[in-house]
């Protein structure tokens, strides 16, 4: 299962949620080398983690297998402030039905470029599922160029909307990705799944906050 | 911005690729692809699965913009397998061109006589763009011609088509697959892939218990359900099959 984690549920992911923290500076800023957001503490934390993010992770025994992060674009989000110049000035469509797909991270031992790749594929699913359940139009992602072809094998609408561009010497699209109700039906039929991968985990505290 | 130098603008690439995606046929990505071609001074192309070391090329092919006498002569002579391009692709997520592919590197003399046959079809360069599939599977969308004269801007441009490109011809081909395929072969489920992907790598069933986390029986049963689905006899058969049917690779 994919837990989906929330403002209205995050108080019941305490210790999962410093897991993801801890993840997050691992698989990026130890195993990728993106220095800039190196923390002495090890934990990978930024200002967008905050009550509007959403976040999507899987986990084997409390440890992260895979995670990732959504944002919404009608506030400041990464395109907007780290990386604008992705964009050489185009604009592009925000708002509050269209969000930003940040931070996608899959434990190698789980998932990589040479094997059989079911931690991706899953996360690539659940996302899909969250995006149709939660009314997102598109994500708008920046990443690399493989991942134009991974999300297009398993089903999503994927349209580039800058010039391929470098980061750091890693080569960066920004590209807006679609899921429909096809997408899940491609998905579950690769996965062999019957029901919806998402976990929404619930209290009498979570429904006094969406009230 | 100097854009002007680049032989297709960034708008010209969004608009070929909203073009690639409204193909139906092997025919109009063809014809595309020959004018992007055109355009940007490459004088052949070619998409193409890779296949595994004691498979033949042909099967894989996806669509051949090259020279008819030279397609016969790389699929019979089963270049794919000594050809230092392809051994590029295999290792790198990167395009590159044919040059950084060859260079400071000591080429067997098969790879040498590929490359130095290549020129006698007009393909002295070329610019390459590996794909990697979600299952693992291996492609390559490449472009040959005589002069070399792609801006770093115009490299990215054809990047991009490449990726939609070999993602339209795989939709075609998945179609027409799935129209004469054993009906039940669709039917394996991740796990039994898995299991099937384990054995095809001279795991026996202890090994892919532990790998996998499962019982013995487990695995047992899976591959058992998987060679009933396939219509097998065996394990080798069953990973036989698996490969010929794009189940594994």
């Amino acid at each position: 299962m994919i837990d989906v984690i929330s403002n209205l549920n995050q108080h019941l992911y305490h210790s999962e949620m410093e897991a993801l923290y801890r993840f997050r500076h691992w698989y990026f800023v130890d195993r990728l080398g993106w220095e800039d957001i190196r923390q002495e503490n090890g934990r990978e934390v930024d200002q967008y983690d905050n009550e509007n993010a959403i976040h999507l992770a899987r986990f084997d025994h409390g440890r992260p297998v895979s995670y990732t992060r959504l944002i919404p674009t009608d506030r400041p989000h990464l395109l907007s402030e780290v990386y604008p110049h992705l964009m050489d000035g185009r604009t592009y469509d925000t708002g509050p039905d269209i969000w930003e797909w940040t931070r996608f991270s899959v434990d190698p031992e789980y998932g990589n470029l040479s094997r059989f790749n079911e931690a991706t594929q899953t996360m690539f699913h659940a996302v899909a599922e969250y995006a149709v359940f939660a009314g997102i139009k598109h994500l708008i992602v920046e990443t690399h160029p493989l991942y134009m072809s991974w999300l297009m094998e398993m089903g999503w609408d994927v349209k580039p909307i800058s010039d391929i561009k470098r980061i750091e010497g890693t080569k960066v699209v920004v590209f807006e990705a679609t899921p429909t109700e096809g997408t899940i039906a491609v998905g579950s039929e690769m996965l062999d799944l019957s029901r919806s991968m998402l976990m929404f985990r619930e209290d009498a505290k979570t429904f006094q906050k969406a009230s | 911005m100097d854009d002007q130098k680049h032989k297709i603008q960034l708008a010209d690439s969004f608009d070929v690729i909203a073009n690639i995606k409204r193909t139906q046929s092997e025919e109009e990505l063809h014809n595309i692809l020959l004018k992007v071609c055109q355009r940007i001074g490459m004088t052949s192309f070619g998409i193409s699965g890779i296949p595994l070391p004691n498979e033949n090329v042909e099967p894989f092919f996806l669509l051949s913009g090259w020279d008819e006498e030279w397609f016969e002569r790389y699929t019979s002579g089963n270049y794919v397998h000594s050809d230092p391009i392809i051994h590029k692709c295999v290792s790198s997520i990167e395009p590159f061109t044919w040059e950084k592919a060859v260079t400071n590197r000591r080429l067997g003399a098969k790879a040498q006589r590929i490359m130095n046959e290549a020129q006698e079809f007009r393909m002295f360069y070329g610019f390459s763009v590996p794909i990697h599939s979600i299952h693992g599977h291996q492609a390559i969308v490449t472009f040959g011609s005589e002069h070399y004269e792609l801006s770093e801007h115009d490299e990215s441009s054809l990047h991009m088509i490449a990726i939609y490109a070999h993602a339209q011809l795989r939709k075609m081909k998945q179609t027409m697959l799935k129209e004469n395929f054993p009906r039940e072969a669709t039917r394996v489920t991740p796990r039994e892939r898995e299991c099937i992907l384990w054995a095809s790598d001279g795991k026996t069933n202890d090994d892919i218990a532990e790998l996998m986390s499962i019982s013995r029986r487990m695995v047992e049963e899976h591959l058992a359900r998987a060679g009933d689905k396939m219509m097998t006899c065996g394990k080798a058969h069953l990973v036989a099959e698996s490969i010929r049917h794009g189940i594994i690779r």
